[in-house]
């Protein structure tokens, strides 16, 4: 549908003053150009990239300050009366309440934060489209009992049953990811299953069927390449959701066990300190704000370039001008 | 009508059923030693066996969970570990807590989010709207704690230690009760307002997209008329739906909150009750928060219908 539109757009673009050449464009390449242009995107887009060039830099950084990340340096990190040191040549981002360097532990909670938040959302959105297009595409009362259940999860505090989800399992990394995978899922499956609800009834489904196709096939082939845009819109907007949800969990200690450093848990433990360690609460919690933030832009401009209606507005906006 | 009310009635009952057997399960199966809870760590074993002999948890887990069921049926919640209280008692005590924080946000968050949606809507892609986007990605972002963490940052920099020691737990609700909840308000509404905003200014500007906006033009009808009488009325369909269900989901979504402001409510309940391995309390809490959502739900089902004709009609 919107994708054929976007073509269809593309014929009066290719006839710019400029006298292009015309040629035929994927829906994907049209909505990467567009991405492209999105000055916005970009700017999150790279401080993504550092972010996860950061994290993964984290080894260094901790070569770099002499520090590693579980171990507590009472005598530097600490001053007489038992006080975090600031920063300082030695912490360069102050040391913690037990004496740890707050730099190498934010670099390392860097590492469980995007990967909680990426693998989470990947899990997800595999297990969302499966049912999402099986409830969908099948109706009936599959259909019936995977949307009542989408609802269920969907309409559920999730903090609170995660908590005890957590709680009753340990808390661990991988039940974590699996936790906040659960909880997503079903925002990801609703979309699927909207999605594909209207792509049953398009021709081009009954030209496959009346070809022999079974319906595995159909869903397979037919079907999921369609949803590609809706699904990566979804998926860009579900990591942040994901790092922000496991932050809130180590926070209430249900998250990753405390001995990991994450940047929930550390705030976690910065809670008691903001009064006279200002850095612990802030290098965390900033560093946590600015990825969540560039992850939303990102996928607020991969939402727009994927809508053919953003084209639109961007050529009327040349030509006035 | 009554057919309907009744399919979301039993629909109800459906989760109300799975939620509390899926919590059976989680919590008595894979953590149950409550005679340690109970006894203390000198117990003996003898003592302990008695323990676990008097609640039942020596039984066949198929006779736990039917009496489990039937006690849940009467509006039983049981009695909790550490303190030997009606655990509904201990939940009715903390819930007017988390009620006031909820209600009270509520009125911020609506007031905040419509206002700025309206706004934002009718100046679409002009420098206000702008602002209000990037207002709703920062809200999106930040996670409650770290609202909550920095609000109370601000304050101690302002007004030091006297400003603080009002959110350390302790003293009833009643005192101070404004200078005390405020902030809480505040930085609980703040995250909904961003999704407030957002979801106020797509309805709006799909309402006013109709003809009969149009219309209303054409004959003259003054902007503000057009926009407030014609356009927000309808707009607010799907913002009442979701602040009805909001309202029952943050009963059980409040923990955060009320733990960096001190409040004892029913999220900080829980925390601690999980801290102390106090299974029904926490197993009470999960039954009263679904039966807020499942309420909730229900209500905003009913209201829908009554709100808007079409729904009823089909």
């Amino acid at each position: 549908m919107s994708l054929t539109e976007a073509q269809a757009e593309v014929v009066p673009a290719g006839v710019e003053p400029s006298g292009r050449q015309i040629q035929g464009r994927s829906p994907w390449r049209l909505a990467f150009a567009r991405l492209r242009r999105d000055r916005l995107a970009m700017v999150s887009l790279t401080v993504i990239v550092l972010m996860v060039l950061f994290a993964l830099s984290a080894p260094l950084w901790a070569h770099w300050t002499g520090h590693s990340f579980h171990k507590t340096y009472p005598k530097t990190g600490l001053d007489e009366s038992g006080q975090p040191a600031g920063p300082n040549g030695e912490f360069w981002l102050g040391a913690d309440s037990i004496g740890r360097d707050v730099l190498v532990r934010a670099v390392y909670g860097a590492r469980v934060s995007l990967m909680v938040g990426l693998a989470a959302t990947a899990l997800a959105t595999v297990f969302g489209v499966v049912t999402g297009v099986l409830s969908g595409f099948l109706g009936g009362w599959v259909d019936t009992v995977l949307a009542r259940f989408m609802d269920i999860v969907l309409s559920f505090p999730y903090v609170l049953i995660a908590i005890v989800i957590a709680t009753t399992f340990g808390a661990s990394v991988p039940m974590t990811i699996i936790v906040i995978a659960f909880f997503s899922f079903a925002a990801m499956a609703r979309v699927v299953r909207g999605q594909v609800l209207s792509l049953r009834e398009k021709e081009f489904i009954e030209a496959a069927r009346s070809l022999g196709a079974g319906s595995l096939r159909i869903m397979a082939v037919d079907v999921l390449p369609n949803l590609v845009a809706p699904v990566t819109v979804l998926a860009s907007l579900l990591v942040p959701q994901a790092i922000v949800f496991e932050s809130t969990l180590s926070f209430l200690g249900a998250g990753v066990d405390p001995s990991t450093p994450s940047w929930g848990s550390m705030l976690s433990e910065a809670q008691d300190y903001y009064r006279t360690a200002w850095w612990f609460l802030f290098v965390p919690a900033g560093l946590l704000l600015v990825t969540t933030f560039a992850f939303n832009i990102l996928g607020d401009g991969v939402r727009d370039a994927f809508d053919p209606r953003t084209e639109r507005l961007i050529h009327k906006g040349r030509r006035h001008k | 009508m009554i057919r309907f009310i009744i399919r979301r009635l039993l629909f109800g009952v459906l989760v109300l059923w799975l939620v509390s057997t899926s919590v059976f399960l989680c919590v008595f199966v894979a953590a149950g030693h409550p005679e340690q809870v109970i006894g203390g760590p000198r117990a003996t074993t003898e003592t302990r066996a008695l323990i676990r002999h008097n609640l039942g948890l020596d039984e066949p887990l198929a006779v736990q969970y039917a009496r489990f069921l039937g006690r849940l049926a009467q509006g039983d919640l049981g009695t909790s570990y550490i303190y030997q209280t009606p655990v509904a008692r201990m939940i009715g005590d903390r819930l007017q807590t988390t009620a006031v924080l909820v209600l009270g946000a509520s009125v911020l968050w609506l007031a905040g989010g419509v206002l700025i949606g309206v706004l934002s809507a009718t100046r679409a892609r002009g420098l206000a709207d702008r602002f209000a986007t990037l207002f709703v990605l920062v809200g999106l972002s930040m996670p409650a704690f770290v609202v909550g963490l920095l609000a109370l940052f601000l304050l101690f920099s302002k007004l030091g230690d006297a400003g603080i020691h009002l959110f350390e737990p302790g003293p009833p609700l009643q005192e101070h009760f404004w200078k005390r909840m405020i902030l809480p308000w505040i930085a609980l509404a703040f995250l909904l307002i961003a999704g407030y905003t957002r979801l106020t200014r797509g309805s709006m500007l799909d309402v006013l997209g109709e003809d009969y906006i149009r219309t209303a033009r054409a004959k003259g009808l003054s902007e503000r008329r057009v926009v407030y009488r014609h356009g927000l009325r309808a707009a607010m369909t799907p913002v009442v739906t979701q602040f009805g269900v909001d309202v029952g989901t943050l009963i059980g979504s409040t923990i955060v909150t009320e733990k960096v402001f001190g409040l004892q409510g029913v999220g900080q309940l829980v925390v601690q009750s999980i801290t102390v391995g106090d299974t029904p309390v926490i197993l009470g809490v999960v039954m009263a928060v679904a039966l807020c959502v499942v309420v909730a739900n229900l209500l905003v089902d009913i209201g829908y219908s009554f709100l808007d004709p079409r729904v009823r009609l089909s």
